[in-house]
This record gives C-alpha cells, structure tokens and sequence, in this order.
C-alpha cells in the first residue's frame, strides 16, 4: 500500500499559487495514462517535467528524476480561494494514485 | 503565432536573443516593478511616466514594423491583428486597440504592470498614479503603426488602472503633428560592438544548461490571457532598448539636473540587478521546471554561480563567464558584451565610467546568493529574506573594474571580501 503524500505549499513568490506533494517517481507514467481519464488533458513541456492541464485551468508538473509533483493553481483564482483549488487536485490525484497502487 | 516565434534568434556566442533582429530578454515581475520604481523615485512619477512611455513607444514601434516586415503584413488588418497578437504573446497581458488616425482608445485586461502590482502589493499599499507605462507606449506605438502615422506621433494617457482598483486598464490616444524617430537599437547595431567570444570555468556545464534553458524558453509564450506563470513568477519577453533607455535617460538627466543625488540614483539602478537574480535567478532555481532539467541545487559555491551564468545567457542577458574563482574570497564574472553596452555605445559614445548597472548588481548577488544561501534547506525567497542579506553592511564588495562605454575591450566585475 502506498503512502498517502501529504499537500505543502511549494516554492513561489506568488501568494498560494504553488503547491507539492512528492511521489515516487515510478508512479508518474502511470499518472500521465490515468488523469486524463478525469478531464486533465497534456500541456506542451519537456519531457523531463511532463505536465498536464485541468479543465479549470491549473497544471500539474511532474518531475520524473525525484517525484515532486506540483499543483499550479491558475493565477485568475482569487487568493484566498487558491488553497482549495490544489486541494481539490490534490484529492484527485490521490485518488487516482491509489487506483493505480491497488 | 507559430511565424512570430520563428522570428528568434540567438547571437551566436555572446547569448543575446531577438525577435525579428530587436534585442529582447526576459524578466520576471519583481525586476519589472523594482526597474519601474528605479525611474519614479529618481526622476519623480511624473517624468518617470513620461520616459518610461517614450521608451516604449519607440522600442515596441521598432519592434512592429520589424515583425510586421518580416511577416510581410500589407494590410490595416494584417498590422491590426499583430498589435492583438504581439503583446500576449510576450507575457504582458491583453490589448485591445481601436485605433483612428486620430488617435482611438485602448483597453487592458491583465496587463502585465498593473496586474502584477496588484498580486504583489495590492493589499498592503494604497497607489494613486497608474502603472502601465509601457502597455500605454505600445498603444500610440500600435495606432502609429496600424494607421501608418510618423514615429511618436501618438501620445498616450493611461485613465483606468487596475493598480487604482479600476476593473481594466485603459488609454486615451492622441495623434499630433509632431513625430520623434525612434530611438532604438538591433542586431546590426549591436554586433558593431562584439568581441570575439570566450569562456571560463564550468564552461560545459553552463553551456548545456543555457541549451536545455533556451529550448524551454523557446516554448514559453502568453496563455489566453497573456500571462505567463513559470518558474514560480511571472514572465515576461521584454525589450532591452525599454529597459535601456529608461535608465539611462533618468541617469543622464540627474547627472545634468542634480549630479549630487547621482551615487544614489547608481544604487538603486544596481539595485535592480540585485532584485532580478535574488527574485528571477532565486525563484527559478528553486523551481519545479529547474529541479526537472538540471536537478535540485547543491549549494555549492561554485555551482551555484555557474547555474546563475546560465540562467543569465538563457534569458538573453549576454555571454556571462566565471572568469575566476577563489572560494569565499573573490568571484570575477566577464562577459564580452551585455545587452546595456551596446545601446550605450550606439545612443551616446563611450563615457568615464562603467554603465552596465545591472550586471554590476548581479555579479554582487551571485555572490551573495552563492555563499550566504542554504539552497539545500529550500529557502523561501521572501522580502524579509532579502532584507536580511542585502541591507546594511554585507561582507562583499563589487567594482565594474572593465567596461567597453569607457573604452575596455569587455565588461569585467570583481566581487570580494571586504
């Protein structure tokens, strides 16, 4: 079973807009295949930070040599809603990893 | 926008990058508001506002008949649609531009100025002049072009702002008879001035990350509303001959008008390299971007300066070189040209003393970031944090001892201990 990731804020100079959780690297491929299946579709970037976009507009990037994953919450959200934003990515992403684990 | 961005390149060696054969680098907001305020505070809002706009009328009215040239646009349509297009794309938010050739009006959403002063302060401090200088400078700058009017023939007067808690940005345009050439710079002029090219230490390591920047880069434009968010800040291609003509108009102005307030003014343009490696340069190193192409910082010394020479020469600053090293002690960064020199040159002849002000403060904070920083720990790169290694006495010095505006063959500065 794997460990649940905990949700921190990530580095930023912008109010709540960063978020991380880090996961094994090995879960990332695994990721890319299942969260488009719930609306996030590919965002053009380099292969080495694989990046996905959700339908309303915040991205997730992934590195693939440590597995910090973060949750970019789209600037257009009012600050002090940006926290729920990544937590509702954040909850999805969970969930999904722990299909994918199971 | 695919053919816009066709029109990048790269002087090959010396890392100074263009669109359509006009100096461009990038910046992120924190440099962009810190370079404004420079202006404002040395020259007064008013002045400031006014050379700020001229420079950017200039630089971005060069900068669209170039594109335009390039893409070989014919039509009032053709050019309308390139205003509509352009500044998005760089990252500076959105422009609408109903242009007569009377003048017209323009309307703003998210303009880069206004909307990142808003995120950055917009809390915790009251403004009461408006911020968006160089969107008001592409405005007249787009009228003249799309109506085909003379060069700074347009003025612009900025009525709405979202820094003034308005809901958009917004700008009266006005055509005069008068017209003013534009004052700016390109690649052929640029390259009057370069050297033969050179490296130094870790020179493959800054080089294959100055690659992997550059093709990250390439790929990075305006979202739908002409932001873009990377690195954990907001990005910005920006025009050096805007940047460049607005200090040293401001600097030559208080050298004829109030030369005691000079070694102030000096500070705080040094300042604002300072302001763009702790911010841009800090916050991308400690990115998830950074972390994915080159890996997690190390802290060590010497990494840490050849990592902020990459960045450097990946954002279009110039060919910045760790020309010596002794640990703890001294730092020697070179550079055959930057992207201040030549405009110097080519707008005023060689003077007494080193002009490159940014590149003087950033040798300063490389150091400071490099020695005083504890990457491993993840720092937060907060205001306090700044404050705390940059006000007061610091342990390190740095002196522009090398300078082509006074005749050097390359720009050098020293950084050591006191």
């Amino acid at each position: 079973m794997m460990k649940i990731p905990s949700l921190t804020r990530d580095h930023t100079c912008v109010r709540g807009m960063n978020w991380r959780c880090d996961i094994p690297p090995s879960a990332i491929n695994s990721l890319l295949v299942a969260l488009p299946n719930r609306g996030y579709l590919q965002h053009p970037s380099p292969d080495a930070i694989p990046t996905l976009r959700s339908p309303e507009g915040h991205h997730i990037l992934f590195v693939r040599t440590t597995g910090r994953v973060q949750i970019r919450v789209n600037y257009t959200v009012p600050e002090p809603l940006r926290r729920f934003a990544a937590e509702t990515i954040f909850t999805t992403l969970v969930r999904t990893l722990q299909q994918i684990t199971t | 926008m695919d053919q816009i961005n066709h029109l990048r390149s790269v002087l090959s060696g010396h890392d100074l990058t263009f669109l359509a054969e006009v100096p461009v680098v990038y910046h992120c907001h924190h440099y962009n508001l810190f370079h404004d305020q420079t202006i404002d505070d040395a020259l007064g809002e008013e002045m400031s506002a006014q050379i700020r706009f001229r420079a950017a009328r200039s630089s971005v009215g060069e900068l669209l008949h170039k594109v335009g040239h390039a893409l070989n646009l014919s039509t009032r349509t053709e050019r309308a649609d390139l205003c509509s297009a352009l500044l998005p794309w760089m990252g500076h938010g959105r422009l609408l531009v109903q242009s007569t050739p009377q003048g017209g009006e323009a309307t703003g959403t998210n303009l880069h100025y206004g909307f990142a002063w808003r995120e950055k302060y917009g809390a915790r401090i009251k403004r009461d002049f408006p911020a968006d200088s160089f969107a008001a400078g592409f405005a007249a700058a787009a009228c003249e072009y799309i109506e085909q009017l003379p060069p700074g023939s347009v003025e612009a007067t900025e009525d709405r702002c979202l820094v003034l808690r308005d809901p958009d940005c917004h700008f009266q345009l006005k055509a005069d008879s008068r017209s003013t050439p534009y004052s700016t710079i390109d690649r052929i002029a640029i390259e009057r001035h370069v050297i033969p090219s050179f490296g130094g230490l870790e020179e493959a390591r800054i080089s294959a990350i100055t690659e992997g920047l550059r093709n990250f880069v390439r790929g990075v434009a305006g979202d739908d509303r002409g932001v873009i968010a990377a690195f954990g800040v907001f990005v910005t291609m920006h025009l050096s001959n805007y940047y460049n003509g607005t200090i040293y108009e401001a600097i030559h102005h208080i050298e004829r008008e109030q030369p005691a307030l000079l070694p102030v003014a000096e500070t705080l343009f040094r300042e604002a390299g300072i302001q763009c490696v702790f911010n841009t340069f800090g916050n991308m190193l400690l990115s998830a971007e950074w972390e994915g192409l080159v890996g997690k910082p190390s802290g060590d010394p010497l990494e840490m300066l050849s990592s902020f020479c990459a960045i450097a020469r990946g954002l279009g600053f110039g060919h910045w070189i760790v020309h010596e090293y002794d640990a703890g002690k001294r730092f020697v960064l070179r550079a055959p040209i930057d992207y201040e020199v030549p405009f110097y040159l080519e707008q005023y002849g060689k003077t007494d003393k080193p002009r490159c002000y940014v590149l003087q403060g950033a040798a300063l904070a490389m150091t400071v970031l490099a020695h005083m920083v504890r990457w491993k720990d993840n720092p937060k790169l907060t205001p306090e944090f700044y404050l705390s290694l940059f006000r007061g006495k610091m342990p390190w010095t740095a002196e522009q001892t090398l300078c082509p505006t006074r005749g050097d063959t390359l720009c050098e500065v020293v950084v050591q201990t006191r």
